[in-house]
């Protein structure tokens, strides 16, 4: 039997530090390199267009970049907006979606080109009476072709681009591409047939639902919840990431057009391919 | 061993702080499989435009020489007349004539030589007046054409409160159609399933056998109203994946109809006549079949429509004791002017030339040589027993004084067309002449085929004008 001798109890503690004290200590600072867990919010309260697009994929890009974040949820309220501007956003949301979980909460409309995001999304909530749909384009034709006396150019469509019946077809392609989107991205979820969803109609909320075209009535909470769960996260919490947003382009104005009083119309100021939804009145005004 | 122990404790001990952090944020059950389908950008197509499928002959002989098409550009149509040069270039061709009826200008009128009518489009009602003429224009064989297109609605906007309201054509041209049975339905067509291009781009391609639809395999309307063809024909229907607008309701639906009587054609689009897309499938052979509608009616020809009474040159007879002295020299080269507008030479001659058109110029007091004339019209010229005043009996009519009234009387046969001018006397043929010159006849009761006109007494029977006038002062 050992004597409990000073040496003794030196040695006892010198143990104790050493097997489980240190070890505990170490681990509990080592643990502290895990960071609790973010889910990003990225919000979209307007058009689709290169102000925007630009500051939407700053913070989608920042978002998959850093291993904190361990899901986004983006909030939409846009009528949609140009064509290629949606399709950047909605490639960069692919890009993240590859990687993180990516959850929809649509409030007031994610009509058009908002919808076709939404279509990125893994999951999608809206409130009851949110907007929903309006999934196709809108166009304008240009005109007919001429040619001018005093404008020389070295082909029959380097002033106008493409014969006026070939830029509407190409409306119609854009509506394939668009269908596909929303096909690939809701897959089996999608219940509505093909000539509902072509249909362009805007639906509320509770129809979307019933169509398949979003997957949950519901709080931008919920949203975050479904996105944690679908991260297998716990105890998380959200960052607003429009902080991470700049944009090098100009102020966000210039994309409507405007009434003679200053009056922002809800239509796009400049003739082009748009997914976007205009409200019944002003699309005939246009 | 006891080395061993301690490492493996320092282990655990070092792990567990960590597991449990990790197991605060993280549910190690949870695994995010992403499913991401990205469309594939690559292979979607331009559809491409169909081609014609039914010959257009490489020449027209123009068959409808000098027959003329009116054109409404008096109730705000909605088109420009360089949009509907394929069908101006179509009836050209054929030999017709195009001229449009703009605001200030008597539909009643201009209806009267033309072969066909047609509205593009209106934003502003027809009168009651337009309405009747139109109608009686079509009983007597000319051909009304009413093209609609919901593409075509005039908007109305309200600067105060900004609302904006839609005027659809529908409403315009619906009178026009009301009275053979047809209307166009305020909708537009449309089909999903299989369209040119656009979903409002309809394809068409079953058709009724009539001479309108002649040849065609496929025709594309590009927004079309659809018609409500009731007892009539209805030239082209859709197939059932065509919905309308108003019902989003899929079945046979009809862009074009003609009248049961075969003079009234309505379109629910103009667009497919218009460039380019008169270039689509068959579009180019309906704008010809419906350029030889236009110019192929067969007008019954009226009193009230002259000059246009005479297709042949005309020879002026007088009858009787009639001669052609100074006072009626003036009204007969008026006659001869009205008629030369309208590219009819008259001469006078002593008896009508073979093959020529006539006017016939005679008075009551010849009773004996106008006497095979009127008999025809069931017209016989009593003397008034007491008063010594001739008395025109006309069967159907009554009696009408032959004092002041003069007889316009016009028969139509293979051979000529025959216009009868028969005044009271020599004195008073010349105001008759001179108002059929004018073609005035709104002083005349027109009933079919006889006119009677009130004629001014001349003044040595009645006496001056001045002579029976009685100052009511007494001066």
């Amino acid at each position: 039997m050992e004597e409990n001798t000073p040496k003794t109890r030196r040695t006892l503690i010198g143990s104790i530090l050493l097997w489980v004290i240190v070890p505990l200590v170490l681990g509990s600072l080592t643990a502290l390199l895990i960071s609790r867990p973010v889910i990003g919010i990225i919000t979209l309260r307007d058009s689709i267009y290169a102000y925007t697009a630009e500051n939407l994929i700053k913070q989608i890009e920042y978002a998959r970049e850093n291993e904190n974040i361990a899901a986004v949820v983006l909030v939409l309220e846009s009528p949609g907006g140009t064509v290629v501007h949606t399709e950047a956003i909605y490639l960069e949301l692919l890009a993240l979606r590859k990687e993180k979980p990516l959850v929809v909460s649509i409030d007031g409309m994610a009509a058009s080109g908002a919808y076709y995001l939404t279509a990125a999304a893994d999951y999608a909530f809206a409130k009851p009476t949110s907007m929903v749909g309006n999934i196709g384009v809108i166009g304008m034709l240009p005109d007919a072709p001429i040619i001018f006396e005093n404008i020389i150019s070295t082909g029959p469509y380097k002033l106008w681009g493409s014969p006026r019946d070939t830029y509407m077809r190409q409306i119609e392609t854009i509506k394939q591409a668009f269908y596909e989107v929303v096909r690939g991205g809701r897959g089996e979820r999608l219940k509505a047939k093909t000539d509902v969803v072509l249909s362009g109609q805007i639906w509320p909320a509770t129809t979307a639902y019933q169509l398949g075209l979003i997957d949950e009535l519901g709080s931008q909470t919920q949203a975050v919840e479904k996105a944690a769960e679908m991260a297998g996260v716990r105890n998380y919490k959200t960052q607003d990431l429009s902080i991470f947003a700049s944009s090098s382009t100009n102020a966000p104005y210039g994309f409507f057009a405007q009434s003679e009083n200053g009056t922002l119309l809800p239509y796009p100021k400049e003739a082009g391919i748009y997914l976007l939804y205009i409200p019944p009145m002003q699309a005939g005004q246009k | 061993m006891k080395s061993i122990l301690r490492i493996l404790l320092a282990l655990v001990l070092f792990l567990l702080p960590i597991a449990g952090r990790y197991l605060m944020y993280h549910d190690p059950r949870a695994t995010y499989e992403p499913r991401v389908t990205p469309a594939d950008f690559t292979r979607f197509t331009l559809p491409e435009p169909p081609t014609p499928s039914a010959s257009l002959p490489a020449a027209f002989e123009p068959v409808h020489a000098g027959k003329v098409v009116l054109l409404d550009a008096a109730h705000g149509n909605q088109y420009a007349p360089n949009e509907i040069e394929p069908l101006i270039t179509a009836l050209s061709a054929r030999g017709g004539r195009v001229e449009f009826h703009s605001s200030g200008q008597a539909l009643g009128s201009q209806l009267k030589y033309a072969s066909a009518y047609i509205v593009f489009s209106p934003s502003s009602d027809f009168s009651a007046e337009e309405l009747l003429a139109i109608q009686q224009f079509v009983e007597s064989g000319g051909r009304l054409l009413v093209f609609a297109d919901p593409t075509r609605s005039l908007l109305s906007y309200d600067f105060f409160t900004g609302t904006v309201t839609a005027l659809p054509d529908v409403n315009y041209v619906n009178p026009l159609l009301a009275p053979y049975g047809m209307s166009v339905v305020n909708d537009y067509l449309y089909n999903l399933q299989s369209n040119e291009g656009n979903f409002r781009n309809v394809k068409f391609n079953e058709f009724a056998e009539h001479p309108l639809t002649s040849g065609l395999k496929m025709v594309v309307f590009y927004g079309v109203h659809s018609i409500q063809a009731g007892n009539n024909t209805a030239l082209i229907r859709s197939d059932k994946n065509t919905y309308s607008s108003l019902t989003d309701q899929g079945r046979a639906y009809t862009p074009l109809a003609v009248s049961a009587n075969g003079q009234v054609l309505a379109a629910g689009d103009f667009s497919f006549l218009t460039p380019s897309f008169s270039q689509v499938a068959d579009n180019a052979a309906l704008v010809g079949t419906i350029a030889d509608f236009a110019l192929g009616s067969k007008r019954t020809p009226s009193l009230v429509n002259f000059p246009y009474l005479f297709f042949r040159p005309v020879s002026l007879v007088t009858l009787g004791t009639l001669t052609l002295d100074a006072n009626l020299l003036q009204p007969v080269a008026a006659l001869q002017n009205a008629l030369s507008l309208v590219n009819v030479p008259l001469q006078v001659r002593e008896k009508a030339a073979e093959g020529n058109d006539v006017i016939l110029l005679g008075t009551f007091e010849d009773e004996d040589a106008i006497a095979a004339y009127i008999k025809p019209f069931g017209i016989s010229i009593e003397t008034d027993a007491e008063t010594e005043e001739s008395i025109v009996q006309i069967r159907g009519i009554g009696k009408v004084s032959g004092k002041e009234s003069g007889l316009l009387l016009f028969s139509t046969n293979t051979k000529a067309n025959t216009l009868v001018l028969l005044a009271p006397n020599a004195k008073m043929l010349p105001e008759l002449v001179s108002l059929t010159a004018a073609g005035e006849l709104s002083s005349c009761v027109v009933q079919g085929s006889i006119g009677i006109c009130t004629l001014t007494p001349s003044e040595d029977e009645n006496g001056s004008f001045y002579e029976d006038y009685q100052d009511p002062y007494g001066g």
